[in-house]
């Protein structure tokens, strides 16, 4: 995957970080796609997605303050980047370009 | 409420896989999720969820990791470059690394090369895969029944899957040739289809046809290319000629081409004439049967369609063959005996020679690590300069493989000449010529595994370092660059690998010197014996005279004993019908040999004087009035006629030697040699003490390096009871020990020869001039004598000792050389260590002598725990010394040279370990206290 396009799974990452909100972190996002996808995801996947993400500049991380609960362990905030957005919004055209005249047809297939 | 804590292990593993920057949020993340799993399934559910998941998590960022190395991980022309000139650099770690390394590939190689030779491995890589062996095989014992004469028959005319079934039966003989030379020979009487299983040509005339099959035709015989060249000279003029085996004549019809080489290695072919439409089921001689897979037709298919012929067989015939389960195999599975046992046994031995080389490497990697702290502000900078890890990493393995194929080439250079140093020693001592596949030097195939093995070597000892030195610690090393310190640590593992690798050294060198000192002045000290006055031969008997000899005896319900002996393809079956035609065929020979001009004296013995390694049945035995230790009193036996004892009579130590009287059959008697008195007497006089056996001979402990003898394979076992039924044998004399080898022989008994006697025996021939003049004339002697003679390895006494030297020089040299090697490295590990821990401590040293610290009490400090680690290893090396002694050598071991070579290995290890510390500490005492608080700072 070349850094100009996105993976289905990096879409899926960005997307669900996107529908939570700002300033989340690894635990809810599985939560979200899980729940929106109906189907379970590998946590490590999304942990090593999201570091690629950072690497690209499609995200930024910082760490929240220690949490005693967590036996004093800081959580590694996310939040989407405005790269990070153009690129999804250029997934997406890409995608709908690709099904525009194809709803019917793949709707009969199924 | 107490939510419990996630598995450690899982938590450890974590630690390990996932990178520092994110280990605290991902660990934090899943013990938020383990907490919520165990209030909602309990915590047993929790845990193997936390499990799954930590593994889930390792394997993902382990795989992240290498993808990240990728692209930067491979090594330049420059980087190799940059290898060669640090095998420059540094000349110790150069030396030592590459001897390691060499030796263990080296020994992998010749090895591979050595016994894939030997086996034929090559040869039978060339068999096409659609020839199969067919092979009946008891189902409760699983040993292979080859008396299948009769199933031939059966599987011809039940079989469509197979096609051109025959059988081969390998023999032992003696071929007389028309102008009267004698030569012993491999023949395979084979069917006429074997020739097709390997497509072979004739070089001159023809090959077996299948009208020469079956008991109506003439026997005729196919020389192999090599035995033709070999004994006849490469005579033009041999086809129609006649040759004879045994008994029986056979016309020549034929030379095979070179390197023919079915059923086996073989020097003559004859036609099959045995009849397997009349033959009993389960009885006739041992067979190897052959077929070809039928066009289309695959080997389940025929081995499906061979079961149900068995079953069948099973139903009709139920007292011979319910027991027996048919099989169609691959040809090599039948050919060589049990080659799956065989391969296997090489797997293992190849799996161990393969963990010497990461033994060997594990240690070069520790050096290679020592030598990288030393680089640590390098790594360091360059890493701060942008080099990646993946690239770093590279160049250090880039290093370690330039070492490591030198290394490999070095170590390949070596066992070739090994190989053809030791192959020429190997086949001397076999005393036949190599077979013609026999190529000494190196193959294509073991030089490629012998490279990837050296590839291997070097991911062992550059990358495992190279990845600890580029390690999480390389920032804080990049901080305190230039301050005279260092960061990196040398570790647990390196540490625990030198007090194991001092363990070894401090056990393996003496255990391995003492038996090298041991085996050579056992057995190259100088004999007196006039080895070079004697021509010896041995006397053998042919298959045919073994086969009827054995029928007869299993007709009688005789009990017949398989006896192994060197050199003879599959041993003998012994019972009293062949002892008792061999004791006439012998003294005929002895006596024919008598007759001879310029022989002196002709004796018969199973011990030749001044030989030592020869294959030779122990005893226990009682003595008269003496309580033995708790393992009994072993000693070895030999037999002899009693001319042996007039050769030996003028150095008897005490007593008498034998007469002929001693012979009769109600007379007693025997004589012992000196180690007998020394070991089992304790130095008392031996005439007239009294001694018995427990039962028949055991097998000899000293493995047989092919001096002949026999070693009783089966039939005989030592019976722990003494028998007090068995009469009380005499000491009449001693025997000097040089007669039975040199100063360390094992005690040994000789019975007077009478009746039927051993087998097989030697001819021990006392000659006017050179022996090597009345070779010739034994073999004539063999062709006159009564057909079924074989005489084989006629050979002066002073060659097969000198030989035998030879053989224990090789030996010698191999596990002294090992020995050596790996003193070598523990030494240079050891100074290594010691050099890096201190030097790791320079700066505290300097600060402790600049705040007035007495100079004694800050070495103490340095040295204390580093010599408690050699100590720990010099003591657990010399417990395991104790422990094992010296293999092989039992009572008579060298336990002074033991523990000397011992101490002085644990001496040299301590004095290295110091000097490697001082040189390091003497820099440390000598910094100016300034200096060392400037750079604290």
């Amino acid at each position: 995957m070349g850094q100009g396009s996105l993976g289905e799974f990096e879409q899926m990452v960005l997307l669900a970080i996107l529908h939570l909100g700002d300033d989340v972190y690894g635990v809810p996002i599985v939560d979200e796609i899980e729940q929106r996808t109906g189907r379970s995801v590998a946590r490590a996947a999304v942990y090593v997605t999201l570091r690629r993400l950072e690497k690209k500049g499609l995200v930024e991380s910082w760490m929240s303050d220690p949490i005693e609960e967590r036996g004093g362990k800081p959580r590694r905030m996310v939040r989407v980047r405005a790269e990070g957005r153009r690129m999804l919004a250029d997934s997406r055209r890409a995608m709908e370009a690709m099904w525009d005249g194809l709803e019917p047809v793949a709707g009969e297939g199924r | 409420m107490s939510r419990g804590r996630p598995p450690r292990l899982a938590c450890w593993l974590l630690s390990r896989f996932v990178p520092a920057d994110a280990r605290d949020t991902v660990l934090g993340d899943l013990e938020e999720v383990y907490a919520r799993r165990v209030a909602e399934g309990g915590r047993l559910r929790a845990d193997v969820w936390y499990v799954l998941e930590a593994g889930s998590f390792s394997a993902r960022f382990a795989w992240e990791r290498l993808r990240e190395l990728k692209g930067s991980a491979t090594p330049s022309l420059l980087d190799f470059r940059l290898g060669a000139r640090m095998l420059r650099k540094s000349p110790l770690l150069t030396v030592t690394g590459c001897v390691a390394i060499a030796t263990a590939i080296g020994i992998n190689a010749g090895f591979n090369e050595f016994t894939g030779d030997l086996l034929g491995e090559a040869r039978w890589a060339e068999v096409d895969d659609r020839v199969v062996g067919l092979a009946n095989f008891d189902t409760e014992s699983g040993d292979r029944d080859a008396r299948v004469l009769a199933d031939l028959r059966r599987w011809r005319e039940g079989l469509q899957t197979v096609e051109d079934i025959g059988a081969a039966l390998r023999m032992d003989m003696s071929l007389v040739a028309s102008d009267g030379s004698t030569a012993p020979v491999d023949v395979a009487e084979m069917s006429a289809s074997g020739f097709s299983m390997v497509e072979a040509t004739p070089a001159l005339g023809r090959l077996l046809l299948s009208s020469d099959d079956g008991p109506a035709a003439e026997p005729v015989a196919v020389l192999a290319y090599e035995a033709w060249d070999r004994i006849l000279g490469a005579n033009p003029d041999v086809v129609g000629s006649v040759v004879r085996l045994g008994d029986t004549s056979y016309t020549v019809v034929g030379v095979a081409a070179a390197e023919t080489y079915f059923p086996g290695p073989v020097d003559v072919w004859v036609n099959f004439r045995r009849d397997d439409a009349t033959a009993a089921s389960r009885a006739g001689p041992p067979l190897v049967a052959f077929g070809r897979l039928a066009p289309e037709r695959s080997l389940q298919e025929a081995q499906l369609e061979m079961e149900q012929l068995g079953a069948r067989l099973a139903q009709d015939l139920p007292d011979l063959y319910e027991r027996v389960r048919p099989a169609v195999l691959p040809y090599q599975e039948v050919a060589s005996g049990n080659p799956e046992m065989i391969r296997w046994a090489l797997r293992i031995a190849r799996t161990v020679l393969v963990l010497l080389l990461v033994v060997a490497c594990a240690n070069v990697a520790t050096l290679v690590f020592a030598r990288n702290v030393g680089r640590t502000s390098e790594i360091a900078v360059r890493s701060a300069l942008g080099a990646r890890r993946g690239r770093i990493v590279a160049q250090l393995f880039a290093e370690a493989l330039v070492l490591a194929w030198l290394s490999a080439g070095v170590g390949l250079l070596a066992a070739d000449w090994m190989l053809k140093w030791g192959g020429d020693i190997f086949w001397e001592a076999q005393r036949v010529p190599p077979p013609f596949w026999w190529d000494p030097g190196m193959s294509w195939p073991t030089i490629a595994y012998s490279l990837a093995l050296a590839t291997f070597a070097a991911a062992v000892v550059g990358i495992l370092p190279a990845l600890r030195a580029t390690g999480s610690r390389l920032a804080a090393t990049l901080q305190t660059t230039g301050s005279g310190g260092s960061a990196l640590a040398f570790g647990r593992l390196p540490t625990m690998v030198i007090v194991f690798q001092i363990a070894v050294s401090v056990a393996l060198f003496p255990i391995v010197f003492t038996m090298a000192v041991q085996t050579y002045r056992d057995e190259v000290a100088v004999t007196e014996f006039p080895t070079e006055r004697y021509l010896t031969a041995r006397i053998l008997v042919d298959s045919n005279v073994e086969l009827t000899s054995a029928a007869t005896d299993q007709s009688a319900g005789e009990e017949l004993r398989r006896v192994s002996v060197t050199g003879v393809t599959d041993g003998f079956m012994m019972g009293p019908t062949l002892l008792q035609r061999y004791g006439e065929m012998r003294d005929d020979v002895a006596r024919r040999v008598r007759n001879e001009p310029g022989v002196r004296s002709v004796s018969l013995t199973t011990r030749l004087p001044g030989i030592i390694a020869e294959s030779i049945p122990s005893m226990r035995l009682e003595v008269a009035g003496e309580e033995p230790p708790p393992n009994g009193w072993w000693a070895r036996t030999a037999t002899a006629e009693a001319d042996f004892f007039q050769v030996v009579a003028p150095r008897v130590r005490s007593g008498r030697t034998l007469t002929q009287v001693d012979f009769a059959e109600d007379q007693h008697v025997a004589m012992v040699n000196e180690a007998f008195v020394t070991e089992v007497l304790r130095g008392q006089d031996a005439v007239g003490r009294q001694i018995r056996g427990f039962s028949a001979p055991v097998p000899a402990r000293r493995v047989s390096v092919g001096t002949g003898g026999g070693t009783l394979e089966q039939g005989t076992v030592a019976s722990q009871e003494a028998d007090p039924g068995r009469p009380w044998t005499e000491i009449v004399g001693v025997i000097p020990d040089e007669l039975t080898g040199a100063a360390g022989a094992d005690p040994q008994v000789y019975f007077p020869l009478s009746g039927a006697g051993t087998y097989p025996i030697r001819l021990l021939i006392e000659v006017d001039g050179d022996p090597e003049t009345l070779a010739p004339r034994l073999q004539a002697i063999a062709a006159e004598a009564e057909p079924g003679v074989i005489l084989d390895e006629i050979l002066p006494l002073a060659d097969l000792r000198r030989n035998e030297v030879l053989q224990v020089h090789f030996r010698v040299g191999i596990i002294g050389f090992v020995a050596l090697v790996t003193a070598l490295l523990a030494t240079a590990g050891v100074y290594a260590l010691l050099s890096f821990i201190v030097s790791q401590r320079t700066r505290e040293i300097g600060i402790r002598t600049a705040l007035g610290a007495a100079p004694a009490l800050v070495l103490r400090g340095v040295f204390l725990k580093t010599f408690v680690q050699l100590g720990l290893g010099v003591l657990i090396g010399l417990v395991i010394v104790g422990a094992v002694g010296v293999p092989g050598a039992g009572e008579g071991a060298d336990l002074r040279t033991l523990w000397l070579t011992g101490a002085g290995v644990s001496a040299v290890l301590l004095i290295v370990g110091l000097l490697g510390g001082l040189i390091p500490v003497r820099r440390a005492l000598s910094i100016q206290p300034t200096e060392a608080l400037r750079a604290d700072g």
